[in-house]
């Protein structure tokens, strides 16, 4: 379907976004700290965060809707801190689509071609490429309070990227829509990224929607930036505590140091004792682990220090809640396959992964 | 009975009685008074066949349309100030519009008599300024009339103009500017269409209120200015209750054909009905 026309906006990639110290202030209240972040060009670059973390104040400002109380944007080489929004030529898909209820879809997805004075053929012609890129060639007639909402995000889709743009702005776009559509749209987004080889900086507070769709997510938080780095990266060695705690399931355990070598640190965890390696030390006599539940093991132990407070049966895995011997809980997914499972009571030994623990102190990574 | 005063639909009652009695009936003797005692209709020959009666017909529905034009050309731009400016601001121009709506017609047309008279605020000024020498005549004249009845009818257009802007949602001016749109062509592209109920909204109400204005006109316009309700006031001073009659009922067939071919764009339900 039309990847020949594909292929000639293939040549058109995307470009460079850059923040150099973009700081945003309301009052007295600092909603982004001066922010340094570099958007390759073609890259999907996530803005994850919960809510009030400045991530959509951040992209508000690429698209030109706030102003940077200190700092410049680049897209490519142009400094646009002080273009206006109808010159920066960025696509931007809204929360909330903010279609025109005026227009057919035909005429909302032509608008920016006609704020550009492309003449009628060349408008129609454009029209239909993109409506065949989101599948909605027979909808151009009509007005957009006949489509459902996947269908009103599509045309959204449709017309930020009808001007062909170096850059494509999401806003939390599949937010409103159900689990089945959301999966579905996110698969296209990422399929429509990667034949047109556009820039996207999407912004969610779904850490899923980001770990499956970015090749960058940017963590935010109290509107600085956490952690910037691959999905599979921040998965597995997080830099900071809050990304550890805040991507995916994680349990966060406090430790003791009991003795501390140039790069080695031994731990008392739960009663147990572990030897982490470790590039730095910690501040003081104590530090915060994070291990993934799907990291740690046990194995039956009549001398063990732990017990099984509660197995749940999950399918592929089966859940178990330990309980340490200094009374902490620890959660541990275990396969299911083959395996009799470990009744509530049992006494255990946790091994302990040392290679896939975190240590953390002062809220940032010690390894 | 006791069921009978379970149903809620018998609160309505008292307001049924009440328009029956002094709207409906009044409404239907009308009508047909003007039908002649005999259905010969000959109440409205009698009227028709006097060119007065046309060219007062004419002369209203011109009226209307001017006064509705100006009031539109007026009020838009004030609605859409209001609707645009910051809080405070809005409510004192709102407050500016409505407290004229809640005076007196009559009031506020001798107000105008006053300040539009030969020894008028208005001359006082021009002459004080320097502007002319003389007073002007603008008492009694059909500018009197427009300058009266826009004032009136005002509140009417700008009311439904400013609900109707305010119902537009911001993000869809943000995404045509981010689309390349600037001002003039947000403004094009989606305030006015967007805006355009409320406009048909507020010229309906204005014109179909200017088709049967009394006081204002009356009281500011000059001896060839007069409209079908002076018309018909004139007949019923005359004690010839069924010209009237024809009259009016002439005028209410006008004026419901009006609102139908309204009804036809916007439903009616949008302009009475308020809200959006």
């Amino acid at each position: 379907m039309g990847a020949g026309d594909i292929g000639t906006t293939r040549s058109r990639a995307g470009s460079p976004v850059r923040f150099a110290g973009v700081s945003k202030s309301f009052g007295s209240f600092v909603a982004v700290h001066p922010l340094v972040l570099d958007v390759k060009e073609g890259e999907f670059m996530s803005f994850l965060g919960p809510s009030g973390s400045g991530k959509t104040t951040t992209l508000m400002m690429l698209a030109g809707f706030e102003e940077p109380t200190d700092g410049r944007i680049y897209i490519g080489h142009q400094d646009i801190t002080a273009v206006p929004p109808a010159r920066r030529n960025v696509g931007m898909v809204f929360q909330s689509y903010a279609l025109f209820p005026h227009m057919t879809v035909e005429q909302n997805i032509a608008f920016p071609l006609r704020m550009r004075g492309l003449s009628k053929a060349e408008q129609m012609r454009e029209v239909g490429r993109v409506l065949e890129i989101v599948g909605l060639e027979r909808f151009g007639r009509r007005f957009p309070g006949q489509l459902s909402g996947g269908q009103q995000q599509r045309v959204a889709l449709a017309r930020a990227i009808v001007f062909q743009p170096p850059v494509l702005l999401m806003d939390e776009p599949l937010s409103a829509l159900d689990k089945y559509l959301r999966s579905h749209l996110q698969s296209e987004i990422r399929r429509i990224h990667r034949d047109l080889g556009i820039t996207v900086v999407y912004v969610t507070h779904d850490q899923d929607e980001a770990m499956t769709m970015s090749d960058r997510i940017c963590v935010m938080r109290d509107g600085r930036i956490a952690q910037v780095d691959a999905p599979e990266a921040l998965y597995s060695r997080p830099q900071d505590e809050f990304v550890a705690g805040f991507l995916g399931e994680s349990n966060m355990l406090d430790a003791v140091v009991a003795f501390s070598a140039e790069r080695t640190l031994q731990l008392e965890i739960g009663g147990d004792r572990i030897v982490l390696p470790v590039a730095r030390q910690p501040a003081g006599g104590q530090v915060r682990l994070s291990v993934r539940p799907e990291h740690v093991a046990f194995h039956p132990d009549p001398a063990g220090g732990a017990t099984v407070a509660d197995v749940t049966y999950v399918g592929d895995h089966r859940r178990y809640d330990l309980r340490l011997a200094d009374g902490g809980m620890l959660i541990v997914k275990a396969q299911s396959t083959g395996a009799e499972p470990v009744p509530p009571g049992a006494r255990v030994t946790v091994d302990w992964p040392a290679a896939q623990i975190r240590a953390f102190s002062e809220g940032t990574a010690l390894q | 009975m006791n069921r009978l005063l379970r149903d809620p639909a018998f609160l309505v009652l008292p307001l049924a009685l009440f328009l029956l009695v002094f709207y409906l009936l009044p409404v239907v003797q009308m009508l047909l008074r003007s039908t002649g005692a005999d259905w010969s209709f000959r109440p409205f020959v009698d009227a028709f066949s006097s060119e007065v009666t046309l060219k007062v017909f004419w002369l209203t529905a011109r009226i209307a349309v001017i006064v509705t034009v100006l009031t539109l050309a007026l009020a838009y731009p004030l609605a859409y100030f209001i609707a645009t400016t910051g809080e405070r601001t809005a409510m004192v121009l709102l407050a500016l519009v409505l407290v004229p709506f809640w005076t007196s017609i009559l009031i506020r047309s001798y107000a105008w008599m006053v300040l539009l008279g030969q020894n008028g605020v208005v001359n006082g000024f021009l002459r004080w300024t320097g502007v002319i020498d003389a007073p002007v005549r603008m008492l009694n004249t059909t500018f009197a009339v427009y300058v009266g009845m826009v004032h009136v009818l005002l509140p009417f257009m700008v009311l439904p103009i400013l609900s109707s802007l305010k119902a537009i949602d911001g993000r869809l001016v943000a995404a045509a500017e981010n689309l390349g749109a600037g001002p003039g062509a947000v403004f094009r592209h989606v305030i006015v269409p967007l805006s355009m109920p409320g406009v048909l909204a507020g010229s309906v109400l204005v014109f179909v209120l200017s088709l049967g204005f009394y006081i204002t006109p009356a009281l500011v316009g000059g001896p060839s200015d007069m409209t079908v309700s002076m018309l018909i006031a004139g007949e019923v001073d005359l004690y010839r209750w069924d010209v009237a009659s024809a009259i009016a009922t002439a005028l209410l067939i006008v004026t419901l054909v009006t609102l139908a071919l309204f009804g036809r764009v916007v439903s009616l339900e949008r302009i009475f009905g308020g809200a959006r």
